[in-house]
């Protein structure tokens, strides 16, 4: 062991075994293990050959296993050259969609050639399209793109008390209430008033009867109520056809490349009629290292069609319900229902619903005046000049 | 004896590391486990309760249980166990 030593061979792990000793030598040592044994008249026994040069040596003849292995590494090598997966984090009033959509423009988009991306040119243009967005960190790490987001403070929204403007009318209806807050009321209530009518206007009158008066603009404001009527219709057949689910399923495995399906093994329907319920979709990784394959697990619900029919009467509440319903989803945040007239026309195949929604609404809408303040201030005074 | 002395002198004048210029052996402990001697001269007996090292101040005696020598190169080994005692010999 001394001999070794002193000449250079590096030893390790040396227990002692009964009258010997056991160690562990480099391959590359042998030579000078046995000189030294013979040389010292030890009996020198090589045990086993291990480590990774003793298993290269062992894929020396298996060409196809090497290629294997140098075409995996190399495989592992390309894939990983890619962004896979983008992911857009702090933002509440952008949208995603529209951040990758113009990282998209940029040349970043999943399956981008990593190399290609220039992170610092993407934070200057994200900062100079988005004028939300205050902060842009974009940051690759592995086959991920994260990118960092940081918006503006939303800016309160400023009520313009200064152009001046008319409420409108913005459906046709018969005034209920009037509440001028700014402005002339032009109309009163029982006032049949027709859509873009001007409800207050933005002229006042300032100055006291039998004075100099002059006309003013203001910003009109104020909330009319008034009682407007819709027309509906609906139809719905007296046989219909309803899904009865069987309770049988079959499941499907799917395996997608690249977002794209290889169903290889579908299983057979025999012309029944199944709803897809996806059970699970997962996207394989190797550890943080995400490929772009995804394993997708489906059930199909096994229904069959069957014949039902509905009786008038069935039909007449399904239509008026569905009516009701209808008129709710149009109704404005203020608005109410005051009554809803139908009436039924009756078919052999069907019942078809005509009917009306007395409905109470705000109907004041603002629209900018044309002849504002600028307007009374230079052409309105040379209207006036030319008059004289 | 008058040359090393002169160079012990200077060694020492100039803080300079001993183990390099008079070749004394450099002894490392960690806790009672592992012990690192480096500029070593070889080693004299191996047993898994004794162990002795040749030094150029004497033989180095490391006793324990279960030592094991873990590393041995030219310049430094390392000794694995449990140390009981560490002692020059003369």
């Amino acid at each position: 062991m001394n001999m070794l030593s002193y000449r250079g061979v590096y030893l390790w792990d040396v227990e002692s075994d009964g009258a010997g000793v056991r160690l562990k030598v480099p391959m590359g040592s042998m030579d000078m293990v046995s000189m030294c044994a013979e040389k010292t008249g030890c009996r020198l026994e090589v045990q086993r050959y291990g480590g990774f040069p003793a298993k290269a040596h062992r894929f020396k003849g298996r060409q196809v296993l090497t290629a294997g292995v140098l075409i995996f590494a190399a495989g592992l090598y390309l894939l990983s050259s890619f962004i896979w997966v983008i992911r857009v984090e702090g933002n509440d009033r952008v949208a995603v969609e529209d951040i990758l959509t113009y990282c998209q423009e940029l040349g970043l988009k999943p399956a981008a050639w990593k190399r290609g991306v220039h992170p610092e040119e993407i934070t200057k243009e994200l900062l100079v399209q988005f004028p939300d967005i205050s902060w842009v960190s974009v940051g690759i790490k592995g086959t991920d793109v994260t990118i960092k987001i940081a918006e503006t403070i939303e800016k309160t929204e400023v009520l313009d008390k200064e152009t001046p403007c008319d409420v409108i009318a913005n459906m046709d209806g018969v005034i209920l209430k009037i509440t001028a807050e700014r402005g002339t009321p032009m109309v009163k209530e029982g006032d049949v008033v027709k859509k873009g009518d001007v409800l207050i206007s933005s002229e006042v009158l300032i100055g006291l009867e039998g004075e100099e008066q002059h006309v003013d603009y203001v910003a009109a404001e104020g909330t009319v109520k008034a009682k407007v009527w819709q027309q509906l219709t609906e139809e719905l057949p007296l046989t219909y056809e309803e899904k009865i689910y069987t309770g049988e399923t079959k499941t499907n495995k799917i395996l997608s490349f690249w977002g794209k399906d290889a169903d290889f093994i579908h299983p057979s329907m025999d012309d029944a009629k199944a709803d897809v319920e996806v059970l699970f979709e997962k996207d394989l990784a190797l550890g943080d290292f995400k490929v772009p394959i995804s394993i997708k697990k489906e059930q199909y619900n096994i229904y069959i069609l069957e014949s039902r029919s509905r009786t008038v009467d069935e039909a007449k509440a399904e239509l008026e319900e569905t009516l009701r319903n209808k008129t709710e989803q149009c109704l404005g945040p203020y608005g109410t229902i005051e009554k809803i007239e139908v009436h039924f026309e009756e078919y052999t195949d069907c019942v078809r619903a005509k009917g009306q929604a007395v409905l109470t609404e705000r109907i004041d809408e603002k629209r900018k005046v044309e002849k504002g303040r600028d307007a009374v201030d230079g052409t309105d005074r040379e209207n006036h000049a030319t008059g004289q | 004896m008058r040359y090393m002395d002169l160079r012990r002198g200077v060694t020492e004048a100039l803080d300079l590391p001993k183990e390099i210029m008079l070749d004394l052996p450099l002894i490392s402990l960690t806790g009672r486990e592992e012990i690192t001697v480096e500029n070593h001269k070889g080693i004299l007996t191996y047993g898994e309760e004794s162990i002795r090292v040749g030094t150029k101040v004497g033989t180095l005696c490391i006793r324990g249980q279960d030592l094991g020598l873990k590393q041995l190169t030219g310049d430094a080994l390392v000794i694995t166990g449990k140390l009981i005692a560490i002692e020059f010999l003369t």
